[in-house]
Protein backbone atom coordinates (compact mmCIF):
# COMPACT_ATOMS: atom_id res chain seq x y z
CA UNK A 1 0.00 0.00 0.00
CA UNK A 2 2.82 2.41 0.85
CA UNK A 3 4.56 1.54 -2.39
CA UNK A 4 1.40 2.32 -4.33
CA UNK A 5 0.97 5.64 -2.57
CA UNK A 6 4.63 6.47 -3.23
CA UNK A 7 4.24 5.64 -6.91
CA UNK A 8 1.21 7.89 -7.14
CA UNK A 9 3.06 10.75 -5.47
CA UNK A 10 6.01 10.28 -7.79
CA UNK A 11 3.78 10.32 -10.81
CA UNK A 12 2.03 13.43 -9.56
CA UNK A 13 5.32 15.23 -9.03
CA UNK A 14 6.78 14.60 -12.47
CA UNK A 15 7.86 17.50 -14.65
CA UNK A 16 5.23 19.29 -16.64
CA UNK A 17 5.40 22.00 -19.30
CA UNK A 18 6.16 25.28 -17.58
CA UNK A 19 6.58 28.87 -18.68
CA UNK A 20 10.28 29.60 -18.71
CA UNK A 21 9.75 33.12 -17.41
CA UNK A 22 12.01 34.51 -20.11
CA UNK A 23 11.55 38.18 -20.94
CA UNK A 24 12.78 40.15 -23.91
CA UNK A 25 15.20 42.88 -22.88
CA UNK A 26 14.70 44.86 -26.08
CA UNK A 27 12.92 43.43 -29.11
CA UNK A 28 14.67 45.81 -31.50
CA UNK A 29 18.13 45.22 -30.11
CA UNK A 30 17.87 41.44 -29.81
CA UNK A 31 20.05 39.77 -32.42
CA UNK A 32 17.69 36.77 -32.65
CA UNK A 33 15.31 36.96 -35.60
CA UNK A 34 13.14 34.59 -37.60
CA UNK A 35 15.66 34.58 -40.42
CA UNK A 36 18.84 34.03 -38.46
CA UNK A 37 17.49 31.88 -35.62
CA UNK A 38 13.80 30.97 -35.65
CA UNK A 39 13.53 29.45 -39.09
CA UNK A 40 16.79 27.44 -38.92
CA UNK A 41 15.83 26.20 -35.46
CA UNK A 42 12.36 25.12 -36.53
CA UNK A 43 13.65 23.47 -39.68
CA UNK A 44 16.31 21.56 -37.80
CA UNK A 45 14.21 20.38 -34.86
CA UNK A 46 10.48 20.85 -35.38
CA UNK A 47 9.03 20.83 -38.85
CA UNK A 48 9.61 17.13 -39.41
CA UNK A 49 6.18 16.82 -37.80
CA UNK A 50 4.98 20.41 -37.18
CA UNK A 51 4.35 21.38 -40.78
CA UNK A 52 1.03 22.53 -42.21
CA UNK A 53 1.52 20.40 -45.32
CA UNK A 54 1.26 17.23 -43.22
CA UNK A 55 -2.10 15.56 -42.91
CA UNK A 56 -3.13 14.19 -39.56
CA UNK A 57 -1.88 10.67 -40.14
CA UNK A 58 1.55 11.99 -41.21
CA UNK A 59 2.20 14.17 -38.17
CA UNK A 60 3.55 11.46 -35.86
CA UNK A 61 1.40 12.72 -33.02
CA UNK A 62 1.90 16.46 -33.51
CA UNK A 63 -1.33 18.37 -32.89
CA UNK A 64 -3.08 20.20 -35.68
CA UNK A 65 -2.61 23.97 -35.87
CA UNK A 66 0.85 23.72 -34.35
CA UNK A 67 2.82 24.34 -37.55
CA UNK A 68 6.14 26.10 -37.44
CA UNK A 69 7.40 26.43 -40.98
CA UNK A 70 6.35 30.08 -40.97
CA UNK A 71 6.70 32.88 -38.45
CA UNK A 72 2.94 33.30 -38.51
CA UNK A 73 2.57 29.67 -37.51
CA UNK A 74 5.00 30.08 -34.64
CA UNK A 75 3.19 33.14 -33.36
CA UNK A 76 -0.09 31.24 -33.15
CA UNK A 77 1.21 29.13 -30.27
CA UNK A 78 4.34 30.82 -28.86
CA UNK A 79 3.55 29.84 -25.26
CA UNK A 80 3.40 26.18 -26.20
CA UNK A 81 6.82 26.33 -27.81
CA UNK A 82 8.25 28.02 -24.73
CA UNK A 83 6.63 25.46 -22.44
CA UNK A 84 7.75 22.48 -24.49
CA UNK A 85 11.26 23.36 -25.60
CA UNK A 86 12.44 26.63 -24.03
CA UNK A 87 14.81 27.28 -21.18
CA UNK A 88 14.83 30.28 -18.88
CA UNK A 89 14.97 31.43 -15.29
CA UNK A 90 11.88 29.49 -14.22
CA UNK A 91 12.23 26.23 -16.13
CA UNK A 92 14.14 24.20 -18.65
CA UNK A 93 11.62 22.30 -20.76
CA UNK A 94 12.90 19.31 -22.67
CA UNK A 95 9.62 17.73 -23.71
CA UNK A 96 10.31 18.56 -27.34
CA UNK A 97 11.82 17.34 -29.55
CA UNK A 98 10.89 13.80 -28.52
CA UNK A 99 13.37 10.95 -28.46
CA UNK A 100 12.46 9.54 -31.84
CA UNK A 101 11.75 11.34 -35.10
CA UNK A 102 11.15 10.71 -38.80
CA UNK A 103 14.17 11.17 -41.03
CA UNK A 104 12.05 12.69 -43.79
CA UNK A 105 9.17 15.13 -43.66
CA UNK A 106 6.07 13.26 -42.58
CA UNK A 107 7.83 9.91 -42.69
CA UNK A 108 7.69 7.10 -40.21
CA UNK A 109 9.63 7.45 -36.97
CA UNK A 110 12.95 5.82 -37.73
CA UNK A 111 15.75 7.82 -36.14
CA UNK A 112 16.81 9.60 -32.98
CA UNK A 113 15.73 13.22 -32.86
CA UNK A 114 18.38 15.90 -32.91
CA UNK A 115 18.31 17.73 -29.59
CA UNK A 116 18.95 21.44 -29.06
CA UNK A 117 21.72 22.42 -26.72
CA UNK A 118 20.87 24.22 -23.51
CA UNK A 119 22.12 27.44 -25.06
CA UNK A 120 19.83 26.93 -28.04
CA UNK A 121 16.87 26.37 -25.73
CA UNK A 122 17.66 29.63 -23.92
CA UNK A 123 17.91 31.41 -27.24
CA UNK A 124 14.61 29.90 -28.31
CA UNK A 125 12.85 31.23 -25.22
CA UNK A 126 14.38 34.68 -25.70
CA UNK A 127 13.57 34.77 -29.40
CA UNK A 128 9.96 33.76 -28.72
CA UNK A 129 9.66 36.41 -26.01
CA UNK A 130 10.98 39.09 -28.36
CA UNK A 131 9.07 37.96 -31.43
CA UNK A 132 5.80 38.10 -29.52
CA UNK A 133 6.16 41.84 -28.95
CA UNK A 134 7.74 42.84 -32.23
CA UNK A 135 5.42 44.52 -34.73
CA UNK A 136 4.47 42.24 -37.61
CA UNK A 137 2.47 42.66 -40.76
CA UNK A 138 1.24 39.42 -42.22
CA UNK A 139 -0.41 39.29 -45.62
CA UNK A 140 -2.66 36.75 -47.20
CA UNK A 141 -0.47 35.95 -50.20
CA UNK A 142 -3.48 35.17 -52.32
CA UNK A 143 -5.41 38.33 -51.62
CA UNK A 144 -3.51 41.26 -50.27
CA UNK A 145 0.15 40.49 -50.67
CA UNK A 146 2.30 43.51 -51.40
CA UNK A 147 3.45 43.72 -55.00
CA UNK B 1 -37.27 -7.86 -0.62
CA UNK B 2 -37.97 -8.48 -4.28
CA UNK B 3 -37.90 -4.79 -5.01
CA UNK B 4 -34.66 -4.46 -3.11
CA UNK B 5 -33.08 -7.23 -5.15
CA UNK B 6 -34.28 -5.65 -8.37
CA UNK B 7 -32.81 -2.35 -7.29
CA UNK B 8 -29.47 -4.01 -6.63
CA UNK B 9 -29.43 -5.60 -10.05
CA UNK B 10 -30.34 -2.39 -11.83
CA UNK B 11 -27.89 -0.24 -9.93
CA UNK B 12 -25.10 -2.71 -10.48
CA UNK B 13 -25.82 -2.80 -14.17
CA UNK B 14 -25.91 0.95 -14.29
CA UNK B 15 -22.85 1.64 -12.25
CA UNK B 16 -20.31 -0.72 -13.75
CA UNK B 17 -20.11 0.95 -17.16
CA UNK B 18 -19.96 4.35 -15.56
CA UNK B 19 -16.66 3.64 -13.95
CA UNK B 20 -15.40 1.80 -16.96
CA UNK B 21 -15.96 4.81 -19.14
CA UNK B 22 -13.85 6.74 -16.66
CA UNK B 23 -15.53 10.04 -17.26
CA UNK B 24 -16.06 10.90 -13.62
CA UNK B 25 -19.68 11.69 -14.25
CA UNK B 26 -20.86 11.28 -10.69
CA UNK B 27 -22.74 8.12 -11.45
CA UNK B 28 -24.73 6.46 -8.73
CA UNK B 29 -22.56 3.62 -7.49
CA UNK B 30 -24.74 2.22 -4.79
CA UNK B 31 -24.69 -1.49 -4.13
CA UNK B 32 -26.38 -3.35 -1.39
CA UNK B 33 -24.82 -6.13 0.58
CA UNK B 34 -27.75 -6.67 2.85
CA UNK B 35 -26.66 -6.11 6.40
CA UNK B 36 -23.07 -7.11 5.75
CA UNK B 37 -20.36 -5.85 3.50
CA UNK B 38 -19.22 -7.20 0.17
CA UNK B 39 -16.16 -6.94 -1.99
CA UNK B 40 -16.18 -7.19 -5.74
CA UNK B 41 -13.53 -7.05 -8.43
CA UNK B 42 -14.01 -6.27 -12.04
CA UNK B 43 -12.48 -5.27 -15.30
CA UNK B 44 -13.70 -3.19 -18.19
CA UNK B 45 -12.51 -2.98 -21.76
CA UNK B 46 -13.01 0.26 -23.58
CA UNK B 47 -12.52 1.20 -27.21
CA UNK B 48 -13.21 4.58 -28.75
CA UNK B 49 -12.60 6.80 -31.71
CA UNK B 50 -12.18 10.55 -31.42
CA UNK B 51 -11.97 13.55 -33.68
CA UNK B 52 -11.17 16.68 -31.71
CA UNK B 53 -9.92 20.08 -32.75
CA UNK B 54 -6.28 19.00 -32.54
CA UNK B 55 -6.28 15.22 -32.70
CA UNK B 56 -7.92 12.35 -34.49
CA UNK B 57 -7.50 8.67 -33.76
CA UNK B 58 -8.63 5.92 -31.47
CA UNK B 59 -7.73 4.19 -28.25
CA UNK B 60 -8.33 0.99 -26.36
CA UNK B 61 -8.09 0.58 -22.64
CA UNK B 62 -8.36 -1.87 -19.80
CA UNK B 63 -9.80 -0.62 -16.53
CA UNK B 64 -9.52 -2.92 -13.49
CA UNK B 65 -11.53 -2.05 -10.42
CA UNK B 66 -12.12 -3.16 -6.84
CA UNK B 67 -15.27 -2.28 -4.96
CA UNK B 68 -16.42 -2.48 -1.38
CA UNK B 69 -19.97 -1.84 -0.30
CA UNK B 70 -22.44 -2.32 2.49
CA UNK B 71 -26.00 -1.21 3.07
CA UNK B 72 -25.21 2.50 3.17
CA UNK B 73 -21.74 2.99 1.83
CA UNK B 74 -19.81 2.03 -1.27
CA UNK B 75 -16.32 2.71 -2.55
CA UNK B 76 -14.56 1.76 -5.74
CA UNK B 77 -10.97 2.14 -6.87
CA UNK B 78 -10.03 2.05 -10.52
CA UNK B 79 -6.87 2.15 -12.61
CA UNK B 80 -6.38 2.11 -16.34
CA UNK B 81 -3.92 1.31 -19.09
CA UNK B 82 -4.28 2.40 -22.69
CA UNK B 83 -3.07 2.02 -26.22
CA UNK B 84 -3.47 5.31 -28.03
CA UNK B 85 -3.27 6.15 -31.72
CA UNK B 86 -3.50 9.87 -32.46
CA UNK B 87 -2.40 11.90 -35.45
CA UNK B 88 -0.38 9.03 -36.83
CA UNK B 89 1.48 8.09 -33.64
CA UNK B 90 0.91 5.07 -31.45
CA UNK B 91 1.70 4.99 -27.75
CA UNK B 92 1.01 2.98 -24.63
CA UNK B 93 0.66 4.12 -21.06
CA UNK B 94 -1.20 4.19 -17.81
CA UNK B 95 -4.23 6.28 -17.04
CA UNK B 96 -5.11 8.07 -13.83
CA UNK B 97 -6.12 6.08 -10.78
CA UNK B 98 -9.35 7.12 -9.11
CA UNK B 99 -11.22 6.47 -5.91
CA UNK B 100 -14.95 7.07 -5.67
CA UNK B 101 -17.14 6.80 -2.58
CA UNK B 102 -20.81 7.04 -1.91
CA UNK B 103 -23.05 7.30 1.14
CA UNK B 104 -26.79 6.80 1.08
CA UNK B 105 -28.53 9.41 3.19
CA UNK B 106 -32.14 8.71 2.25
CA UNK B 107 -33.21 5.21 1.37
CA UNK B 108 -36.15 2.88 1.25
CA UNK B 109 -39.13 5.21 1.42
CA UNK B 110 -41.24 5.15 -1.75
CA UNK B 111 -38.42 3.32 -3.53
CA UNK B 112 -36.39 6.46 -3.46
CA UNK B 113 -32.69 6.64 -2.60
CA UNK B 114 -30.49 9.70 -2.38
CA UNK B 115 -27.05 10.43 -1.08
CA UNK B 116 -23.69 12.00 -1.58
CA UNK B 117 -20.80 11.02 -3.83
CA UNK B 118 -17.16 11.92 -3.78
CA UNK B 119 -14.31 11.08 -6.07
CA UNK B 120 -10.67 11.88 -6.38
CA UNK B 121 -8.23 11.00 -9.14
CA UNK B 122 -4.45 11.03 -8.98
CA UNK B 123 -2.36 12.02 -12.00
CA UNK B 124 -0.70 8.68 -12.68
CA UNK B 125 -1.57 8.92 -16.37
CA UNK B 126 0.58 10.62 -18.97
CA UNK B 127 -1.23 13.89 -19.64
CA UNK B 128 0.97 14.70 -22.61
CA UNK B 129 -0.24 11.56 -24.33
CA UNK B 130 -3.83 12.36 -23.48
CA UNK B 131 -4.06 9.48 -21.01
CA UNK B 132 -4.27 11.48 -17.81
CA UNK B 133 -5.30 14.85 -16.47
CA UNK B 134 -1.89 15.88 -15.23
CA UNK B 135 -3.29 17.02 -11.89
CA UNK B 136 -5.39 15.87 -8.98
CA UNK B 137 -9.13 16.11 -9.55
CA UNK B 138 -11.65 16.24 -6.73
CA UNK B 139 -15.27 15.46 -7.54
CA UNK B 140 -17.97 15.78 -4.86
CA UNK B 141 -21.61 15.42 -5.82
CA UNK B 142 -25.10 14.21 -4.96
CA UNK B 143 -27.28 11.53 -6.48
CA UNK B 144 -30.87 10.35 -6.45
CA UNK B 145 -32.47 7.12 -7.61
CA UNK B 146 -36.15 6.30 -7.96
CA UNK B 147 -38.01 3.12 -8.83
CA UNK B 148 -41.58 3.99 -9.83
CA UNK B 149 -42.16 0.39 -10.89
CA UNK B 150 -40.49 -2.87 -10.07
CA UNK B 151 -39.09 -3.03 -13.59
CA UNK B 152 -38.10 0.60 -13.93
CA UNK B 153 -35.45 2.75 -12.34
CA UNK B 154 -34.39 6.34 -12.92
CA UNK B 155 -31.19 7.81 -11.61
CA UNK B 156 -29.47 11.15 -11.74
CA UNK B 157 -26.44 12.80 -10.25
CA UNK B 158 -24.76 16.16 -10.34
CA UNK B 159 -21.46 17.31 -8.93
CA UNK B 160 -18.74 19.89 -8.98
CA UNK B 161 -15.31 18.83 -10.18
CA UNK B 162 -12.19 20.83 -9.68
CA UNK B 163 -8.50 20.41 -10.39
CA UNK B 164 -5.75 20.90 -7.85
CA UNK B 165 -2.11 21.52 -8.59
CA UNK B 166 -2.77 22.12 -12.27
CA UNK B 167 -0.19 24.00 -14.29
CA UNK B 168 -1.88 23.70 -17.65
CA UNK B 169 -5.35 24.26 -18.91
CA UNK B 170 -7.76 22.04 -20.80
CA UNK B 171 -8.52 24.80 -23.26
CA UNK B 172 -7.35 23.17 -26.45
CA UNK B 173 -10.24 20.86 -27.04
CA UNK B 174 -11.19 17.72 -25.18
CA UNK B 175 -8.49 16.63 -22.76
CA UNK B 176 -7.37 14.18 -21.69
CA UNK B 177 -8.51 12.20 -24.67
CA UNK B 178 -9.46 9.13 -22.65
CA UNK B 179 -11.47 11.09 -20.10
CA UNK B 180 -12.25 14.65 -21.20
CA UNK B 181 -12.82 17.06 -18.35
CA UNK B 182 -12.48 20.76 -17.66
CA UNK B 183 -10.34 22.31 -14.95
CA UNK B 184 -13.54 23.17 -13.11
CA UNK B 185 -16.91 21.92 -14.16
CA UNK B 186 -20.37 20.86 -13.15
CA UNK B 187 -20.66 17.21 -14.10
CA UNK B 188 -24.05 15.63 -14.62
CA UNK B 189 -25.54 12.28 -15.41
CA UNK B 190 -29.13 11.13 -15.89
CA UNK B 191 -30.65 7.93 -17.13
CA UNK B 192 -32.98 5.04 -16.68
CA UNK B 193 -33.05 1.25 -16.81
CA UNK B 194 -35.71 -1.30 -17.53
CA UNK B 195 -35.58 -4.85 -16.28
CA UNK B 196 -36.30 -6.88 -19.37
CA UNK B 197 -35.99 -10.30 -17.75
CA UNK B 198 -34.97 -11.30 -14.23
CA UNK B 199 -31.35 -11.34 -15.41
CA UNK B 200 -31.25 -8.68 -18.11
CA UNK B 201 -31.63 -4.94 -17.99
CA UNK B 202 -31.58 -2.34 -20.72
CA UNK B 203 -31.11 1.36 -20.29
CA UNK B 204 -30.02 4.69 -21.61
CA UNK B 205 -28.43 7.74 -20.13
CA UNK B 206 -26.94 11.11 -20.92
CA UNK B 207 -23.84 12.54 -19.31
CA UNK B 208 -21.73 15.63 -19.60
CA UNK B 209 -20.01 18.61 -18.08
CA UNK B 210 -20.51 22.36 -18.02
CA UNK B 211 -17.77 24.97 -17.49
CA UNK B 212 -17.66 26.27 -13.95
CA UNK B 213 -15.65 29.44 -13.97
CA UNK B 214 -12.34 28.53 -15.56
CA UNK B 215 -13.25 28.49 -19.21
CA UNK B 216 -13.60 25.61 -21.60
CA UNK B 217 -16.52 24.20 -23.46
CA UNK B 218 -19.46 22.04 -22.48
CA UNK B 219 -19.54 18.41 -23.47
CA UNK B 220 -22.32 15.85 -23.59
CA UNK B 221 -22.73 12.25 -24.59
CA UNK B 222 -25.54 9.73 -24.72
CA UNK B 223 -25.34 6.01 -24.13
CA UNK B 224 -27.36 2.86 -24.43
CA UNK B 225 -26.57 -0.23 -22.43
CA UNK B 226 -27.48 -3.79 -21.69
CA UNK B 227 -26.71 -5.49 -18.39
CA UNK B 228 -26.67 -9.14 -17.45
CA UNK B 229 -26.48 -10.67 -14.00
CA UNK B 230 -25.77 -14.31 -13.44
CA UNK B 231 -25.08 -15.40 -9.89
CA UNK B 232 -22.21 -13.33 -8.55
CA UNK B 233 -21.21 -11.98 -11.94
CA UNK B 234 -22.52 -8.71 -13.33
CA UNK B 235 -21.69 -7.82 -16.90
CA UNK B 236 -22.68 -4.93 -19.10
CA UNK B 237 -22.14 -3.47 -22.51
CA UNK B 238 -22.54 0.23 -23.15
CA UNK B 239 -22.33 2.07 -26.44
CA UNK B 240 -21.72 5.79 -26.15
CA UNK B 241 -21.88 8.61 -28.67
CA UNK B 242 -20.42 12.07 -28.19
CA UNK B 243 -22.87 14.86 -28.92
CA UNK B 244 -21.29 18.11 -27.77
CA UNK B 245 -17.71 19.14 -27.15
CA UNK B 246 -15.98 16.22 -28.90
CA UNK B 247 -15.57 13.92 -25.90
CA UNK B 248 -15.31 11.08 -28.44
CA UNK B 249 -17.03 10.06 -31.62
CA UNK B 250 -18.19 6.68 -30.44
CA UNK B 251 -17.10 4.52 -27.54
CA UNK B 252 -17.90 1.01 -26.44
CA UNK B 253 -17.42 -0.39 -22.96
CA UNK B 254 -17.64 -4.02 -21.94
CA UNK B 255 -17.42 -4.61 -18.23
CA UNK B 256 -17.79 -7.43 -15.79
CA UNK B 257 -17.60 -7.59 -12.02
CA UNK B 258 -17.54 -10.55 -9.66
CA UNK B 259 -18.83 -10.24 -6.11
CA UNK B 260 -17.16 -12.24 -3.36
Amino acid sequence: MRALAFAIVLAACGPSPTDTGTTCPDPEASPLTWDNFGQPFMTKYCTWCHDSSLTRSKRNGAPLYHDFETLLGVLKTPEHIDQQAGSGPDATNEFMPPDRCPSVLGGKIDTDCMQPTLEERKQLAEWIACEKIRPHEFFDAGVDAPP
Amino acid sequence: MTLRLIAIVLVLAASAPAFAQHDHAHEDTHTDAGHGSAIAAGVSLVAASFDTMLYGGNYEGIVPSVRWSNERFAAIATGAAYRMYKNGAQSYGLGDVALHGQATLVGGAHNFDAGVLAGVSAPTGDDRKGMGMGHVMVMPGVYASWMPHERLRFGTSVGYSRSFGAQGHHDHGSWPLVSPMLMAEVSWNAGGDVRVTPDVTAGARATGGLPAGEGGHARAAVAGRVGLRRGRVDSAFELQAGLVGDPFTVRGVVSTMVSF
